[in-house]
């Protein structure tokens, strides 16, 4: 067990806080250079992931209508129907036809088991690895994969979080500057982050020696760090501006056979930007997908939730296999909990929420793929083998990265942290 | 042989120059602190049995090389895994910090010190056996260390040397912990990279164990550079200028697994060159010139291959 401090970062917090209202910069949690560099991190296992694509499923996912699938047991399936895979003896349902024939590339968690069975509760606890409390906000899973093992690529942001409700992916005790940087619309790129096209390079300079030069006479007057540090984000900023980075969030430089291939939806998109950012050498991206509440009308809800989820999910696998990136790259299908292996005839043939067991999987990042880990009873309803908190499931996120998942890291109140509480990597699922 | 000349190595350094004595030293400490809970099951005053805590008993030789609940309590030779020695560093408030608060007072640097001294020293119990009802006998375990034979011979490159390839923009990791093997790989500024920069890495030449020039502006000159780079397993060649005169600079690394040629001018020729190579594993052609037959002959070629060409 190792031991660090977290910073304290009142004063960034407020600078960030000044410099959004004064230019609307949605980049400025990644400014000011303080954040953990991936060039002091070395992995505790050999191969280990680079990074991490957090596919989060809000809302939570049935368990029954996509990975867990029950043949022949038709009073839990309802209307949905099962098909084959890439693998033998892994089945899947229909709705999940594309993903099917990337089976061999994935492992069904199909043991999950939560304590929270209400949505906030539960994404905090599936994200964060321990329960909401009052006293204190626990960091995001991609807050801890950038703290521990740190920005490769220092010139963007590290986690980046595309559709999602930004205070799901906020930093917790770490602060802003490891929160997951949103980004709304996968097509539109970086908020803020593009040069303004009437403006001439020449012009520009011009525009920040005037600045500069009132700054500093500024300065003469008010000499303080406080100061000096909001320039600093200034000089920050502009660097991502004219940085090449960038490009990485530029869906326009796709070709269009496989913008197509990735199909139309948001969601889709965003694992196609997910796909850019991985190679821009980013850490952790979450692309949220939501809409799986599905208390009403679970069968027609959930094949068009899973429409987008299959075609972007199986592009992502076949895409980052074709260019031998999915060893290093480990791929996360999340949610919150399962759905009630009952029917509810009342509301349209609904789902109710349904923590007791419930299914992720884990796909690339140097995992045993085409297996299944965990198993569920005949109705779907409890687990019988190989039980997995989401704590047990953050552990090995950790674990596919070569983080020592016991690291601790006392937050600002001096409380002692880690990665996943008390979870357990489950190591036999890698090589 | 090459544990007992580390324990030698440390016994030099011992103040008093003698091994940590179980019985004399450690076992005084257990008994004091920790084998009220630890022990064997045992009726209490109310008649009620007692099972030992977290399933983990230090009362005999055999219960304390078993562990627990939470895996290994002592894994000899390594301090840091052996969790009997973690959990007493825990700061005094944490919920896992032994002893627990309400069960007795913390345990002082010196005691601390010996117990990371014994383990260090190989975790011996000399003839002191304990409690030896049920656990067996004592099963020393060492350190799950990989032997990297890939590593054998390659001395930890000099730190000036790492800069000096840092100050190029090239991102230089360690691949895995207590490893003198380096990953280089421009994250960022790859299109300023060309053959300039790859001569610079021969200082540490014997280091590199995975290089990735994806997106770089090399010629084939950098890859007979790249094939004097004896342990590289990992090579990413994706997006550059390299044809299949240049793959053939790479039938020299023996060592490789990983060959990422996907988005080049390479063609069929390129395999020809690659057969000797037969620790081989993964090869990536998408969007070369390649063949669907030439692959398919080619991952027949080596056993295990694994070639994708879409």
């Amino acid at each position: 067990m190792r031991f660090n401090s977290a910073d304290e970062f009142t004063r960034r917090e407020l600078m960030i806080k000044m410099a959004k209202s004064a230019f609307g910069i949605s980049l400025a949690p990644m400014l000011g250079n303080s954040v953990a560099n991936a060039a002091d991190f070395v992995p505790n296992r050999p191969k280990a992931a680079k990074s991490v694509i957090f596919l989060m499923m809000s809302g939570g996912m049935s368990h029954l209508d996509t990975w867990d699938v029950k043949p022949g047991n038709d009073k839990v399936m309802g209307d949905t129907k099962i098909i084959d895979t890439s693998v033998t003896g892994i089945k899947l349902s229909e709705n999940l036809p594309k993903t099917a024939k990337q089976m061999h590339h994935m492992v069904l968690m199909n043991g999950m088991s939560t304590t929270q069975g209400a949505h906030e509760q539960g994404q905090y606890l599936m994200q964060r690895s321990y329960t909401m409390r009052g006293t204190i906000v626990h960091p995001a899973i991609g807050s801890w994969v950038t703290r521990l093992a740190g920005e490769r690529n220092t010139n963007i942001p590290s986690f980046v979080s595309v559709s999602g409700d930004p205070a799901l992916v906020n930093g917790g005790f770490m602060g802003a500057k490891y929160a997951g940087v949103p980004i709304g619309d996968p097509n539109s790129g970086l908020q803020d982050s593009i040069m303004p096209g009437s403006i001439s390079e020449e012009d520009f300079n011009k525009r920040l020696k005037l600045a500069d030069s009132l700054n500093k006479q500024f300065h003469t007057v008010v000499n303080s760090p406080a100061i000096r540090d909001h320039e600093g984000l200034y000089t920050d900023a502009l660097r991502i501006m004219r940085c090449e980075d960038l490009k990485a969030f530029d869906l326009g430089k796709e070709p269009t056979e496989v913008k197509d291939a990735y199909g139309p939806s948001r969601f889709a998109q965003g694992c196609l930007l997910a796909r850019r950012l991985v190679e821009h050498g980013v850490r952790f991206i979450q692309v949220t997908h939501g809409g799986w509440d599905t208390h009403y009308d679970n069968f027609t809800a959930v094949p068009a939730r899973c429409k987008d989820l299959d075609d972007g999910l199986s592009a992502l696998l076949a895409d980052l296999n074709r260019r031998g990136l999915l060893d290093e790259t480990l791929v996360v299908v999340a949610t919150e909990f399962g759905r009630t292996p009952e029917i509810i005839t009342e509301h349209q043939d609904g789902r109710d929420h349904y923590p007791k067991a419930f299914s992720c999987v884990l796909a690339g990042g140097g995992i045993k793929a085409g297996q299944t880990y965990g198993k569920t009873d005949p109705n779907g309803s409890k687990v019988i083998e190989n039980l997995t908190t989401p704590q047990d499931f953050n552990a090995t996120i950790g674990h596919a990265l070569g983080l020592a998942v016991d690291q601790v890291v006392i937050s600002p109140s001096g409380r002692p942290f880690t990665v996943a509480d008390k979870g357990k990597p489950i190591t036999s699922l890698f090589a | 042989m090459k544990l007992t000349l580390s324990a030698l190595l440390l016994l030099a350094v011992l103040p008093a120059g003698a091994a940590v004595n179980f019985r004399t030293q450690v076992w005084p400490i257990l008994a004091k602190s920790c084998v009220d809970c630890h022990r064997a099951p045992h009726k209490d005053s109310a008649g009620k049995m007692v099972e030992p805590k977290g399933r983990l008993r230090l009362d005999g030789a055999g219960s304390i090389m078993k562990g627990g609940a939470d895996g290994d309590a002592v894994v000899a030779g390594d301090p840091d895994k052996s969790s009997i020695y973690q959990r007493i560093l825990l700061p005094p408030d944490h919920e896992d910090v032994m002893p627990p608060k309400d069960k007795g007072k913390l345990l002082g640097f010196d005691d601390s010190e010996l117990i990371k001294q014994w383990i260090i020293e190989g975790a011996s119990f000399g003839d002191w056996k304990g409690a030896d009802d049920g656990a067996g006998a004592a099963v020393v375990k060492k350190p799950a260390k990989a032997a990297d034979p890939l590593a054998a011979g390659a001395g930890p490159a000099p730190e000036a040397a790492k800069e000096a390839v840092r100050k190029l923009g090239a991102l230089v990791t360690s691949v895995v912990t207590d490893s003198p093997l380096l990953r280089v790989e421009w994250v960022s500024g790859a299109s300023m990279v060309t053959d300039k920069e790859i001569t610079a890495l021969l200082p540490i030449a014997g280091n590199i164990s995975e290089l990735d020039l994806s997106d770089t502006k090399i010629t084939d000159e950098a890859l007979t550079t790249v094939g004097k780079f004896p342990r590289l397993t990992w090579l990413n060649l994706n997006n550059t200028a390299i044809t299949d005169a240049g793959v053939a600079h790479l039938k020299t690394l023996t060592n490789l697994s990983y060959l990422n040629l996907h988005s080049t001018n390479v063609s069929d020729t390129a395999l020809t060159s690659l057969t000797p190579l037969r620790k081989l594993r993964q090869v990536y052609l998408w969007k070369t010139r390649v063949t669907p037959a030439s692959a398919t002959k080619f991952a027949k070629s080596i056993p295990d291959l694994n070639v994708t060409l879409e």
